[in-house]
């Protein structure tokens, strides 16, 4: 009976043992790349192998990618690729996870701005420069060259082209005087319309915003035309002097004092979520800067019971005699192939089927915006297949694309300090902004002071 | 019993608690050994650990403003919601303890929202019913007082918080009312016929026949609500103007958001030792205040 009862308790403690060891993968990234054996199974060979893929994105994205992974599959059945999707918001943090733990999914979507940090600090994505398949020679030049070469190769396939502009309610905003053909339509105008819009009735708000949203494409907008340099500068030091910085965050005090923006009190508990306000859903608010390719989403969200959508693509507010235009053209997201995949060419067969080819296109759509190849944009144009919007707004975009924008200022840490100023700016916490703005500096110089960043 | 016999009893013994053994040393000594080294590193997750001193912790005292800041969010946070998280189980407490029909149904009832725990649910749940259109607006509502602010309002958005925590009485309370049952009657009988009322019984048996569970319960949600996360994360996210951003939260976006792991590892062992010296000024404090029935009475 011992004996039995021994034998069990070993065998319970192995078994835990051993289930507690199985999670705990060491960091692979500064050992050898486990690269398929010649004779290792593969996609040629006709043997089934296995790719996780991981994303984050929208219900509808998610459903976009599986349709591509269905019919890439049957097109492919000894390529099978399993989908680990979530949220943006929930993303990031496991990604890092797995990356440094070794655990990362074989083909992963990548945020542009994270790019500059990670490519820094290891050597983790395979270089995909040799998979001809995947067609570099098509991509923009803009897009290849400044998001996904690096000096030792290619190691991203963009996704789509992302630009800036805004999304207005045309029919409701008519009976302000809103012209949509107006393509100089300036910081100045916003303002007369949002007050116009705002004096009619108290409720209404010309822009739906939340700080986060103030900070990026309001402040920061304003100033790059200001001043069409850094907001801070690649070696840590500030790009833009005080007074410009005053300046900038003078603007967005005056849409909250104005009315253009609804009262932070109540807009505050939909940060992160401006798109759920009610006043947003419910017609009471007008306008959106933001990305391309979150625009399908949001007008599909306010679309009237009839399913047509109430809001369409407009410009981004310039400033007259601007520095430069402050519109910002990047890579919706790219897609890297970890470095410890076993089987890169198929990795790049699906990659090159995803963006690199009119099956993958006609079921992505415009889930990424509009493909970085001009040949599929025309395909699509010729198809019908992507939102007009979205369209026009990215082909304006590049004809007006401002500067890239640079590490530190793009830096996920600066971007929550600007959000908290705002807040503050909207909570009425400075006697002026060049409070504010002395702020903003020296908690920039604190920033920097404790950054790891190499 | 033979020697052999007792190292096989032995033996049998370790295996059954290896597993526990086991998980101890992977998921919290480990932890514990390495966030120490971490914390005199520039770990960034992504890049090999570069040994920098005590940097992290003088960028600390010296040039994060916003430490210190987040430390006395936090001491406030745990001040507003121990107190009345105790009083409040205390009080929920005596009152299941009342002879009366179908009390088993209540007591579970009330643990209730315990089982639920901080979850993400939870918090979701809390941020809806606090929203300006909420249900708690709702209920002001009919006694004629105007809609309120309660997560946006720099002034009341840390109170809200408290109340989650608040809520989240039930294994307090479970502990309140294991102690309550186990004081002797004849000291509340023999209160009655000298004349003591249900207040004085109160104050003179009940408190000091259960100060050594308030102690217990007063260390135990200290300690909680020190390290509190989840309710700040979903239903704020720090905000407005980081007037509800508590340690847990800022360890996180300097860990995961801003790749400062090492960085973030002093944070954690300062909050360790703040915590470790709060408990220890409690433990000394308790010889003033706790009853213990096997030492004739507090000294």
């Amino acid at each position: 009976m011992r004996k039995r009862m021994r034998i069990t308790a070993l065998f319970l403690s192995v078994g835990m043992a051993l289930g507690s060891l199985a999670g705990c993968g060491g960091n692979t990234n500064n050992q050898t790349t486990k690269t398929a054996p010649a004779n290792q199974a593969s996609a040629e060979d006709n043997v089934p192998v296995t790719l996780r893929m991981s994303w984050w994105g929208g219900d509808s994205r998610h459903e976009s990618i599986l349709a591509v992974i269905a019919a890439f599959q049957e097109e492919n059945p000894e390529i099978i690729i399993e989908p680990e999707y979530s949220a943006f918001a929930d993303y990031r943090d496991k990604f890092t996870m797995q990356l440094t733990s070794g655990a990362a999914a074989d083909i992963l979507a990548v945020d542009q701005p994270w790019v500059s940090t990670i490519m820094a600090q290891g050597d983790f994505f395979a270089d995909l420069s040799g998979y001809k398949e995947l067609g570099f020679d098509g991509i923009d030049e803009y897009i290849l060259e400044n998001f996904c070469k690096f000096t030792d190769g290619t190691f991203f396939v963009p996704t789509g082209v992302n630009g800036m502009g805004s999304l207005v309610d045309t029919e409701s905003l008519a009976a302000f005087g809103f012209d949509i053909s107006n393509e100089s339509f300036t910081w100045d105008d916003l303002i007369a319309l949002g007050e116009a819009v705002h004096a009619a009735d108290s409720n209404q708000y010309l822009s739906c915003v939340d700080s986060k949203q103030a900070a990026l494409y309001y402040a920061r907008t304003y100033l790059r035309q200001l001043t069409g340099k850094q907001f801070i500068n690649d070696d840590g030091s500030m790009g833009v002097t005080k007074e410009e910085l005053a300046q900038a965050l003078a603007l967005v005090d005056s849409l909250y004092e104005k009315g253009i923006f609804q009262p932070i009190e109540e807009s505050g508990i939909y940060e992160n979520s401006m798109t759920q306000n009610p006043a947003w859903i419910n017609r009471q608010m007008y306008m959106i800067l933001g990305r391309t390719s979150v625009m399908t989403d949001i007008s599909a969200r306010r679309a009237d019971e009839a399913g047509n959508y109430t809001t369409t693509g407009f410009v981004l507010p310039q400033l007259p005699n601007g520095k430069e235009t402050g519109i910002e053209v990047r890579p919706t997201a790219l897609y890297a192939v970890n470095k410890n995949c076993r089987n890169p060419e198929a990795a790049a067969k699906f990659l090159a089927f995803m963006f690199n080819s009119e099956a993958g296109i006609e079921l992505l759509k415009d889930t990424y915006s509009i493909p970085a190849r001009e040949s599929l944009r025309t395909y699509c144009e010729e198809k019908g297949i992507l939102d007009e919007t979205a369209m026009k707004n990215v082909e304006y975009s590049l004809e007006n694309s401002g500067n890239i924008v640079n590490s530190w200022s793009n830096d996920s840490e600066v971007e929550a300090m600007m959000t908290e100023i705002i807040q503050k700016i909207a909570y009425k916490q400075y006697r002026d902004m060049d409070e504010a703005a002395d702020e903003v500096f020296a908690r920039v110089e604190q920033i920097v002071a404790s950054s790891t960043k190499p | 019993m033979t020697q052999k016999k007792y190292k096989q009893k032995h033996f049998t013994g370790l295996c059954y608690v290896a597993p526990w053994l086991l998980g101890f040393l992977i998921f919290q000594l480990y932890p514990f050994i390495a966030s120490f080294y971490y914390s005199f590193t520039d770990y960034t997750l992504l890049g090999k650990p570069n040994f920098v001193g005590l940097q992290n912790y003088i960028t600390l005292f010296t040039i994060d403003k916003q430490f210190l800041s987040t430390m006395m969010i936090t001491g406030l946070y745990a001040l507003l919601s121990v107190p009345l998280k105790l009083a409040f189980a205390l009080f929920v407490a005596i009152l299941l303890t009342a002879k009366v029909k179908g009390i088993g149904i209540y007591r579970s009832l009330y643990y209730l929202p315990s089982i639920l725990g901080g979850s993400v649910a939870v918090s979701v749940l809390w941020r809806v019913m606090f929203m300006k259109d909420g249900m708690m607006n709702h209920f002001i509502g009919l006694l004629g007082i105007g809609p309120v602010n309660w997560l946006t309002d720099p002034r009341l958005a840390l109170m809200t918080l408290s109340l989650l925590q608040v809520w989240q009485f039930g294994s307090a309370m479970v502990i309140f009312l294991a102690a309550l049952k186990g004081i002797p009657q004849e000291l509340y009988e023999a209160a009655a016929i000298d004349g003591g009322g249900k207040w004085k019984q109160f104050i003179h048996i009940t408190l000091p026949q259960i100060s050594s569970v308030i102690f217990f319960n007063l260390v135990m949600q200290s300690i909680q609500a020190l390290q509190n996360f989840t309710s700040a994360f979903v239903i704020t996210g720090g905000g407005p103007m980081k007037k509800t951003y508590i340690i847990g939260m800022k360890l996180y976006d300097d860990a995961f958001r801003f790749y400062k792991v090492g960085y973030a590892c002093a944070e954690s062992w300062i909050l360790f030792l703040v915590i470790l010296a709060l408990t220890v000024c409690v433990f000394k404090s308790s010889d003033a205040w706790v009853y213990y029935a096997d030492e004739g009475g507090a000294k």
